[in-house]
């Protein structure tokens, strides 16, 4: 009764957990166990990120879905599925996240709140986003107002994003028994009268949406690429050319615009959600009435304390996604 | 709460093989076997198939000299065995009968002057580390002939108190000594002479070793059981001590097993008092009472009906490749396929698919459809045998046995059979099933026993290591075990092919 091989069909899909149909079959594959191992060990997270999309406008859709791994147990003996539990169904949930070295293999990470900062910092008179694992949140008390979280087993409703009212002081997180706090965040309602504040969301370590406001001085550049070649201008029916005829042309002609924030001063426990900021893949600034995707042009992060620096702000560049010249093909 | 994976970090799907479950645990999968009682009242305990035994209600008889048989029975509490689907319940009972005959003249020392008799009672002796026992105390030759031997029969087997005789028959001194704290076995003493079958007993005496201090809960170590919804109390396996009584509620139920229903719609508690015999060696003496809760559940908790319920044995694969089909323990079996194979060379596992109608009641999926996908079941095809006998001598034990645990009991020394098998070497044979064994040339009728077979040593219990083979009425090899005898008792080992 030994393990030969395991038969592993992958799907990814929306909808409940066990919905799948076979248009959500994604991989299918085989893997013989190596002989002086009793067990086959298969890495999926790879395959299943090619199936999360992050399509963020300013709309805090959850963006998480289910992965379902049917996998076939065959008996080394009659090279036939075993007869008992032969067949084994492992469900899972996708979220764009990732732990870190110290958390070890599969971390499964926090299974409530999803930013890891219990600090959060608004313009005064401007609503928020806190998201939320509904699987783990029974209700949420923002300020003294209850808000009750319903699981639907929906994948687009297991991230939460909730909507923090202008000028809010506190949300609370509870389990969902709804008796045990698990969380405190604290809502910073920043007055900024001089710089026009910029909403920055990228995906968090935990794999939502998170908001960072940076309040302070904005600087916008702009750097140009190009090529050149060399005409031939002669006329060689007249054998002139005209002098406002230039020899050299200019082609390829693009250019893309940076630009550099300033957060204000936060406090120590912020450090978090910089550091994510960091680490993001995906990230958008709220731009002109826009929701334009942005890379962090910054590489090194000084992480900043009270003790060292009293003060902490952070300045991080940015470059805007696409080329100045609408190019898209 | 669902498993996340954080997909820009790895995970791993960790794939082990799946645990099998062997159906239901009954005393016909405990196969007992070979239980005896001799006129002398000599109990001789079952060979398992399956399983083995926490306790039982007698280990003697007095002799018979009524001059007719008498009717015996003993009740054996079985430890199931893991994978099996009740594996919960922790044991079964099951009864063993047997008509102890009555002592023939041959064996009574008044009518038969060779047999030996036994005088006395030997005591029993604890917190010692060693006693010696005078066997001709207690044992007297018959006036015709000596006693020519004395065996000694120790039980449970594997228990670390060692038993030596010294001397010379009739004159032969007993040693009972352990080196380790706490060691209890309880022994019998049979004297034999050589002229004729006529036997002697003892009666059944303790020793335990220094060190025990009072008997508890602990010693006793009940592990599991349960009650259903029914009230059917299934018993805990313990470690130490005899069971003298089941109670609930102050109410002995040793034999009904019976704690009542629950009909109360929610799961109730129920206490079960086991009432042990504190065996000899401990400082306390009398019986000791260990109390388990056990939660009885508002409903019955049916089992899926599988393969493994389905109990699938024997059945049979002609040369020519006919089937017949296999017998169940439980369900119907429908129809089956391929209906036949091809004549083979060699012999060659074959499956054969089973549609099985789960049984009408008893089971979630009573009345159901049949169990998907079918049951897929092995039978080796013999080979059509043009080479049997002209294959590579081996060498390999003429006993069989039930259980490759029985091996290290018997040590059988220098006592070997030659065979031969289908082309093969001696690696070959001991690394794969399905080769045949055949004695001249003639498939070798192996009664579906394991045989010890072996390259070179001679000896079996103290051997490290060894193979045995469990062979068919048709010659063919169906397992393959590595065994080991070097540690005592029946030894450890495990099926390899």
């Amino acid at each position: 009764m030994a393990l030969k091989k395991i038969g592993l069909k992958l799907y990814v899909y929306t909808g409940t957990e066990g919905s799948y149909t076979s248009s959500d079959l994604k991989y299918q594959m085989e893997k013989d166990r190596i002989s002086n191992q009793d067990n086959i060990v298969v890495e999926i997270a790879q395959l299943v990120k090619d199936f999360l999309d992050n399509n963020f406008n300013d709309d805090y859709v959850c963006a998480t879905k289910w992965a379902t791994a049917v996998v076939d147990f065959y008996d080394s003996e009659t090279n036939e599925i075993f007869v008992t539990n032969g067949t084994q169904i492992f469900n899972y949930l996708a979220f764009d996240g990732y732990g870190h070295f110290e958390e070890e293999v599969n971390p499964q990470l926090s299974t409530d709140l999803l930013q890891t900062s219990l600090n959060m910092y608004l313009p005064e008179g401007i609503a928020g986003k806190l998201p939320i694992f509904a699987e783990g949140v029974g209700k949420v008390i923002i300020d003294s107002t209850t808000t009750e979280i319903t699981d639907s087993l929906d994948s687009n409703q297991k991230i939460q994003y909730i909507s923090i009212p202008a000028n809010t002081s506190t949300v609370e997180v509870y389990a969902t028994d709804d008796t045990t706090l698990l969380k405190t965040v604290t809502v910073n309602n920043v007055c900024e009268p001089k710089f026009t504040p910029y909403k920055l969301t990228f995906v968090n370590k935990l794999g939502a949406y998170q908001d960072i406001y940076f309040f302070k001085k904005t600087t916008e550049s702009f750097n140009v690429t190009d090529e050149t070649y060399k005409r031939n201008n002669i006329n060689t029916s007249t054998v002139t050319y005209g002098t406002n005829d230039g020899q050299k042309q200019r082609y390829n002609i693009n250019g893309s615009t940076k630009i550099t924030l300033n957060t204000g001063y936060v406090k120590e426990n912020f450090n978090s959600a910089l550091e994510e900021l960091f680490l993001s893949e995906n990230a958008w600034i709220r731009w002109e009435g826009k929701t334009l995707p942005v890379i962090i042009s910054s590489k090194d992060m000084t992480i900043k304390n009270v003790l060292n620096d009293k003060l902490i702000d952070y300045t991080v560049g940015f470059e805007f996604a696409f080329n100045k010249i609408n190019n898209v093909r | 709460m669902s498993t996340k994976i954080n997909v820009r970090s790895p995970f791993f799907l960790d794939l082990t093989a799946p645990v099998q479950t062997l159906g239901i645990f009954t005393c016909t999968t405990a196969g007992l076997s070979n239980f005896s009682v001799a006129s002398s009242g000599f109990v001789t305990n079952p060979l398992l198939l399956a399983g083995s035994i926490v306790d039982q209600t007698a280990t003697e008889f007095p002799i018979n000299t009524t001059g007719s048989s008498i009717p015996r029975s003993v009740t054996y509490t079985i430890a199931i065995p893991a994978n099996y689907t009740n594996v919960n319940d922790a044991t079964i009972d099951c009864i063993q009968d047997f008509d102890q005959p009555t002592q023939s003249a041959n064996e009574d020392p008044s009518l038969n002057n060779n047999c030996p008799t036994f005088a006395g009672t030997i005591p029993n002796s604890s917190g010692l580390a060693s006693t010696a026992i005078t066997l001709s105390t207690y044992f007297t030759s018959g006036s015709g002939a000596d006693i020519s031997s004395y065996l000694v029969t120790k039980s449970p087997s594997g228990v670390a108190v060692d038993a030596v005789l010294t001397g010379t028959a009739p004159s032969q001194t007993l040693t009972l000594s352990s080196s380790t704290d706490c060691q209890l076995a309880t022994f019998i003493v049979t004297a034999r002479q050589s002229s004729d079958s006529c036997t002697a007993i003892s009666n059944s005496f303790t020793f335990a070793s220094a060190n025990c201090g009072a008997y508890d809960c602990t010693d006793a170590n009940v592990v599991g059981g349960s009650i259903e919804q029914d009230g059917t109390v299934n018993k805990g396996t313990h470690t130490l001590g005899t069971l003298n009584a089941l109670l609930y509620l102050g109410t002995d139920i040793t034999t009904s097993l019976n704690a009542g229903a629950n009909n109360t719609g929610s799961p109730v508690n129920k206490t079960i008092t086991y009432r042990f015999n504190i065996p000899n060696g401990f400082s306390n003496s009398g019986t000791f009472n260990c109390n388990v809760v056990y939660s009885q559940p508002a409903t019955q908790v049916l089992p899926t009906f599988d393969c493994a319920e389905a109990q699938i044995t024997g059945g049979f694969i002609s040369e020519q490749g006919n089937i017949a089909a296999p017998t169940l323990g439980a369900g119907t079996l429908v129809s089956w396929t391929p209906q036949s194979f091809a004549e083979v060379s060699v012999n060659t596992p074959q499956t054969i698919y089973l549609t099985i109608t789960p049984p009408a009641s008893g089971y979630i999926n009573s009345g159901g459809a049949d169990i998907t996908p079918p049951c897929p079941y092995i039978i080796t095809q013999p080979a059509t045998f043009p080479e049997c006998g002209l294959g590579t001598s081996l060498r390999f034990s003429k006993q069989g046995y039930n259980s490759p645990y029985d091996a290290c009991g018997f040590n059988f020394v220098g006592d070997w059979y030659l065979g031969q098998g289908s082309p093969a070497t001696y690696s070959e044979m001991i690394s794969t099933i399905g080769w045949s064994i055949c004695t001249s040339f003639s498939a070798f009728a192996g009664d579906d026993k394991y045989y010890v077979v072996t390259d070179g040593f001679t000896s079996v219990s103290t051997q490290s290591n060894f193979h045995l083979l469990k062979i068919d009425n048709y010659g063919t090899v169906q397992e393959v075990w590595l065994h080991n005898c070097s540690g005592g008792g029946n030894g450890a080992g495990a099926r390899i092919y």
